[in-house]
């Protein structure tokens, strides 16, 4: 369960990364569909072109028009600025840290959506539930809600709402979980 | 977890999950730092790590230094070695660290996937993105020929890719909006009148030592370059009197001892009566003109007729403090500064007459080289920087641009608003591509719908940029430029009263995908076939330039990254020589006769708002740079929208009050956005004025959009400097749209004969 | 007795806004909350000519800190240090006057987010920063903790025209002293609120006028803190507990 429930989160973190072969074959997407089903989330064929997710997802996270997009760093949403390299950055690089971890990619802020999923999938893959508990409740819980809100406000393209859809539920599938347990 | 399914995966959800492969890069690797378990840290910004590095939140450059606290920049300081500023910056350097981590960055490369302007893109590889550029910089060249790319270059980063199109062998390869839009004609003025560039990125005048100081505009504090503040103040503090003359009660205004409300576009004829008044009663300085002048006597001959009477009525002025403000000046000269400006492209016609005759009054007071008047350039020496490539000019078309429409064009670049003309209509060449670095051209040029339609015309554009401004979204590729804080660029050094070098150093590295200017140059010119920028990175040409200073990298950072020398910026005016073709000052400029233009400044005066208008004009937030710094959460909170000042008198009149939102109605009839109106006796009747670069049309910038209205939309007639073709800025006019109902606003201040009024019909040199 | 004072030179000062902002920067101020400020008067006519200038305001650390008086807090005993080792004890609330500087602080420990002295301060120069978890009040503090470092405060450091001149008045030597003493610098007080601000302003007579008429302030506000101690401190428990739930 725990191995599966691992690449699940992997899976939402290339998911909510940048649209290239791996995460927009057709394999990828079947295995979208298939948690998607498990979570009783309804979701149609997903059949979407490279350069269809390109666009849509530059737009939705990294620039766009009249400012509606969601950008996806807790610093955004945790420092009261909302600028990168906040507080929601500072928290994050802690927790990972904690875990003797630390993100391959520099250039980017700690606190990017597709970096907190995948340290999330090797928490539950390496079993650190305590950390996993405190950083659900202490820093993803707080700003994943507020990302999720500014997104579905924008109508955005149906892929990256039934991503967000399948990340909202999971979390508090497991922060039920994790979280009861160990407080 | 392992207690309980509460995820029911079927088997081939098992399977496809199984199966998946995810990228083979690693997203976290171990760390060997610790967490931070306790406070440890001092407060505030103490215990940072400063680097040395040169601002960029304007143009002025003043050194800094970056604060790192655990790998972000916490704040940023003036340097506290360097001799201008010290550790002090203004508003905008202390705000370069929302700059860096604001969420609305360019962080990619991206590709324009709707219509230029709609703002639609996906974000690409480097690879991509420079082989496309690159690509088409050579389809446009071998379809149209070389001249056909013009590059719109400004600042920093813009320098290094100008040699690109230079080497490409375009006589478009620069045209700052520096000159065209700003200092153009006075520089000219200068380098003809002086023999060298006594105002352009820099201002060679001595405020700190002077007696009295001369300000035509120039609206010191709320333009803030900060070691020009600060002379500005020593000076005053030390007992420096001060003339002010603006149509507008500026902060520089609200410090000076005689302030002269004039009407705008009359500055010349004032400055003429004056020359006139201090020639005929003796009071200019007869030796120095004697000894280093060329050409009194036609000057004498030539303002003879323009007394104060005769400027009284034009300049809307009485003779009596035209006088006074005149004889405090001469009682203080030689040790004046007769201030040469900055920014001159107000009317067009005229402008580099203006300064021309700026220029004339320092020499007549004799306040050349001397304490406190204009002063001469102390050269620091570096290594000369070969980069292998741009060596040579490129060869001028037939019908150049550059060089057949104005005659001192060529000295700068091209005129803009000739590219923009040829861009449209194809005359005299076509124009099918157009690079963009450093400047929001749709804010920046006048008659933003004339700019944006002959984008449309375009086979390709591009831009590195930082922001996603109005450029950005017109742009069919955007490469991402590092700020000044994550990039090295040349060796900068300050030949003013401080003499100093030092170097822009990265702070921290750069965010996402941005690349430095350097870098970005020398991948294009791989790509586009050109043997150019020959070094492997910014520091090794760094060092060439350190070592002909004497220095290295590391001996630079060990003395605080910057290094200090002697000015030597007066000369003795018994033995003054400058670089003109006599060696002497200029009074009567014969090159400007060869071309037809006044050898000697004239009065021409500038039409006069239409009736039931008032002249719009514009000048600087001393929070904002341009439009540039809009989207910045600091800044932006100090000053989040701009206000139109009215004239309190014509207010009352036309029932407008303090605080009222209005619309703005030109005389082309274009509108503006909704904008409040700041009611005051602090501008002319005739007059309204508001701070440029407010009213972003990039919704891209989420705090800036629609946050006041934009003056440069406003700006649609505009004129051309005979001399160099910069374009005018001050020539369009204004009325009052209330709820919908437009409201001609009163003439409390009718023009004299002299001065005509603005026709709509006449045929103009400039673009509608 | 110390009193860190501040001389503010209208002559000097352009309006750059650089000292708003490098506070800001220094001690992490979420906009639009500010512990320093700078507003702009006119182009207004004055008996003296006309003026065009600007507010630079900041908490004053007054010698009378009415904020102070209506913190709910139990006064609790603390010791208090001067920089050449004297000490002494006092018994303060959560916000209070240090008696070897002059400068009013705010123990963030103690703080319980109440949001009176917020209300009571008719300077305006207190915010409650409900950006916290825990929100807290903050203000100005006169850079104690870089003063303790050998260091200016950070908006005097920035102050582009060296407006800002920063000292302790009991040093007869220096120069906010002697800039106080002589040159018949303004308090920002009226006839209701006089409370003994240690920020001082200087310059030409007509912009002294326009920053006295437009900014002095006069509503006793701490007087119209009303709401019984009881009640906010209650309120603020409550707050917290809503916010861990």
């Amino acid at each position: 369960m725990d191995r599966e429930l691992s690449k699940i989160f992997a899976l939402l973190a290339r998911g909510f990364s940048y649209p290239e072969e791996d995460n927009s074959s057709d394999a990828f997407f079947g295995a979208v569909k298939e948690v998607a089903k498990a979570l009783d989330i309804p979701c149609n064929s997903l059949s979407y072109t490279e350069p269809e997710l390109r666009e849509a997802y530059t737009l939705l996270f990294i620039n766009e028009p009249r400012g509606r997009w969601a950008p996806p760093f807790s610093s955004v949403y945790l420092g009261g600025e909302g600028i990168l390299m906040a507080k929601g950055q500072d928290e994050a690089r802690n927790f990972y840290l904690e875990a003797g971890l630390e993100p391959a990619v520099s250039s980017e802020p700690e606190d990017f959506l597709p970096t907190e999923l995948h340290f999330i999938s090797k928490l539950i893959e390496n079993d650190k539930e305590e950390i996993l508990s405190r950083f659900l409740k202490e820093h993803l819980l707080k700003w994943f809600p507020r990302f999720y809100n500014r997104l579905k406000a924008l109508e955005p393209h149906p892929y990256y709402l039934l991503l967000a859809e399948m990340t909202w539920k999971l979390l508090n599938m497991i922060s039920q979980e994790v979280i009861d347990e160990t407080t | 977890m392992k207690r309980r399914n509460f995820l029911k995966l079927s088997a081939s959800a098992c399977a496809a999950l199984a199966a998946l492969e995810l990228g083979d890069r690693p997203v976290f690797k171990a760390a060997y730092a610790k967490a931070r378990q306790a406070k440890t840290s001092l407060p505030g910004s103490l215990g940072a790590k400063e680097t040395p590095s040169v601002c960029e939140m304007c143009f002025w450059r003043c050194p800094i230094v970056g604060k790192v606290k655990e790998g972000k920049l916490v704040k940023i300081e003036g340097n506290p070695k360097s001799p201008a500023n010290g550790p002090r910056v203004c508003a905008r350097g202390n705000s370069g660290v929302q700059l860096l981590y604001d969420p609305d960055r360019i962080k990619y490369p991206l590709k324009r996937t709707g219509a230029r302007g709609e703002g639609k893109w996906a974000r690409i590889s480097w690879d991509e993105a420079l082989d496309e550029v690159a690509h088409n910089l050579i389809k446009v060249k071998e379809k149209y020929g070389p001249h056909a790319l013009a590059y719109f270059d400004h600042g920093a980063s813009a320098e290094f890719m100008r040699d690109i199109f230079k080497t490409l062998g375009t006589e478009n390869y620069t045209n700052e909006p520096a000159f065209y839009q700003c200092v153009g004609p006075a520089a000219l003025a200068y380098l003809m009148t002086y023999g060298y560039i006594t105002t352009g990125t820099r201002q060679y005048v001595d405020m700190k030592h002077a007696k009295a100081m001369l300000l035509i505009g120039t609206h010191i504090g709320e333009n803030v370059h900060v070691s020009h503040v600060r002379e500005f103040i020593e000076g005053l503090s030390n007992g420096a009197k001060l003339v002010v003359v603006d149509p507008r009660f500026s902060a520089a205004a609200a410090k000076a001892d005689i302030y002269l409300p004039i009407r705008p576009g009359t500055d010349t004829a004032l400055l003429l009566a004056w020359m006139n008044f201090i020639i005929t009663e003796g009071l200019y300085d007869k030796d120095f003109v004697e000894r280093n002048c060329s050409g009194f006597h036609e000057l004498k001959k030539a303002v003879k007729d323009y007394t104060l009477n005769w400027a009284a009525p034009i300049c809307d002025l009485p003779v009596t403090d035209m006088k006074r403000a005149i004889l405090l000046l001469a009682k203080n000269s030689p040790n004046v500064s007769i201030h040469p400006g900055r920014h001159s492209t107000w009317y067009g016609r005229g402008d580099t007459s203006r300064h021309q005759a700026l220029a004339i009054l320092a020499a007549l007071f004799g306040a050349v080289g001397v304490k406190g008047g204009l002063y001469f350039p102390t050269p620091v020496k570096k290594g000369h920087l070969s980069f292998g490539c741009a060596e040579e000019e490129p060869e001028t078309p037939k019908k150049s641009l550059s060089e057949d429409y104005y005659p001192f064009a060529s000295t700068f670049g091209s005129p803009t608003s000739k590219i923009i003309q040829a861009t449209r209509t194809g005359k005299p060449y076509p124009v099918k591509l157009w690079g963009i670095n450093g400047v929001n051209i749709i804010q920046t040029i006048p008659n933003p719908y004339q700019t944006m339609e002959a984008i449309k015309k375009l086979d390709f554009i591009f831009c590195e940029e930082i922001l996603p401004t109005e450029t950005a979204i017109w742009s069919d590729i955007v490469l991402p430029g590092a700020t000044y804080l994550e990039r090295y660029d040349t060796v900068y050094t300050y030949d003013l009263l401080t003499p100093y070098l030092t170097v822009r150093q990265p702070v921290v590295k750069p965010m996402f995908e941005t690349k430095s200017s350097f870098w970005i140059a020398r991948e294009l010119a791989k790509r586009a076939g050109l043997k150019c920028f020959n070094y492997n990175n910014e520091v090794e040409f760094i060092e060439e330039e350190l070592k002909g200073a004497g220095l290295t990298l590391k001996s630079l950072n060990e003395k605080g990254g910057i290094v200090t020398y002697k000015a030597n910026p007066y000369r003795d005016p018994k033995k003054l020589k400058v670089a003109t073709e006599e060696g002497k000052i200029m009074l009567s400029i014969e090159d400007f006769a060869d071309e037809d233009l006044d050898p000697i400044p004239k009065f021409i005066p500038t039409p006069a708002p239409p009736k039931g208008y008032v002249r719009l004009v514009y000048g600087r937030s001393p929070v904002h740079t341009f439009t540039r710094t809009m989207n910045n959460k600091w800044l932006h909170n100090e000053a989040p929208e701009n206000h139109l000042w009215l004239n309190d008198k014509v207010a009352k009149k036309a029932g407008i009050k303090d605080g009222e939102e209005v619309v703005l109605e030109n005389q082309d009839g274009y509108r503006s956005w909704p904008i409040k109106v700041k009611v005051t006796p602090g501008i002319r009747p005739d007059t309204a004025f508001m701070p440029h670069g407010f009213g972003s049309r990039s919704k891209l910038l989420s705090k800036a959009y629609k946050q006041g209205a934009s003056d440069q939309f406003m700006i649609t007639e505009y004129e051309d400097d005979p001399f160099m073709g910069a374009s005018s800025h001050r020539t369009n006019f204004i009325r009052i749209v209330k709820a919908g109902r437009v409201i001609d606003l009163p003439e409390l201040c009718p023009p004299p004969k002299e001065i005509p009024r603005f026709s709509a019909k006449k045929t103009r040199t400039g673009g509608k | 007795m110390s009193q860190l004072a501040m001389v503010i030179d209208l002559s000097r000062c352009v309006g750059c806004h650089a000292c708003a902002i490098a506070c800001r920067a220094e001690w992490s101020v979420p906009v639009p909350y500010q512990r320093n400020w700078v507003k702009r008067m006119g182009p207004e006519a004055t008996p003296k000519g006309m003026s065009f200038t600007f507010y630079p305001g900041l908490c004053n650390h007054c010698d009378d800190p009415k904020c102070t008086t209506v913190c709910p807090v139990d006064p609790e005993e603390r010791v208090f240090k001067s920089r050449d080792g004297r000490k002494k004890k006092m018994a303060v609330r959560a916000t209070f006057k240090d008696p070897f500087t002059g400068a009013v602080l705010i123990d963030k420990e103690r703080c319980i987010g109440c949001g009176n002295c917020v209300e009571a301060c008719p300077y305006g120069a207190r915010y409650l920063n409900e950006e916290l978890d825990d929100p807290k009040a903050d203000k100005c503090t006169f850079c104690v903790e870089r003063l303790a470092h050998g260091l200016e405060p950070a908006c005097v450091r920035t102050c582009i025209s060296g407006a800002r001149i920063f000292g302790d008045l009991s040093d007869k030597n220096s120069q906010v002293y002697k800039l106080v003493s002589t040159k018949g610098a303004l308090r920002l007080t009226s006839k209701e609120v006089n409370i003994g601000p240690n920020v001082y302003y200087i310059g030409k007579e007509k912009d002294l006028y326009l920053l006295k008429k437009t900014y002095a302030p006069h509503e006793r506000k701490w007087e119209n803190v009303k709401a019984p101690v009881r009640r906010r401190i209650l309120q603020a428990a409550i707050k917290k507990l809503v916010k861990a739930v």
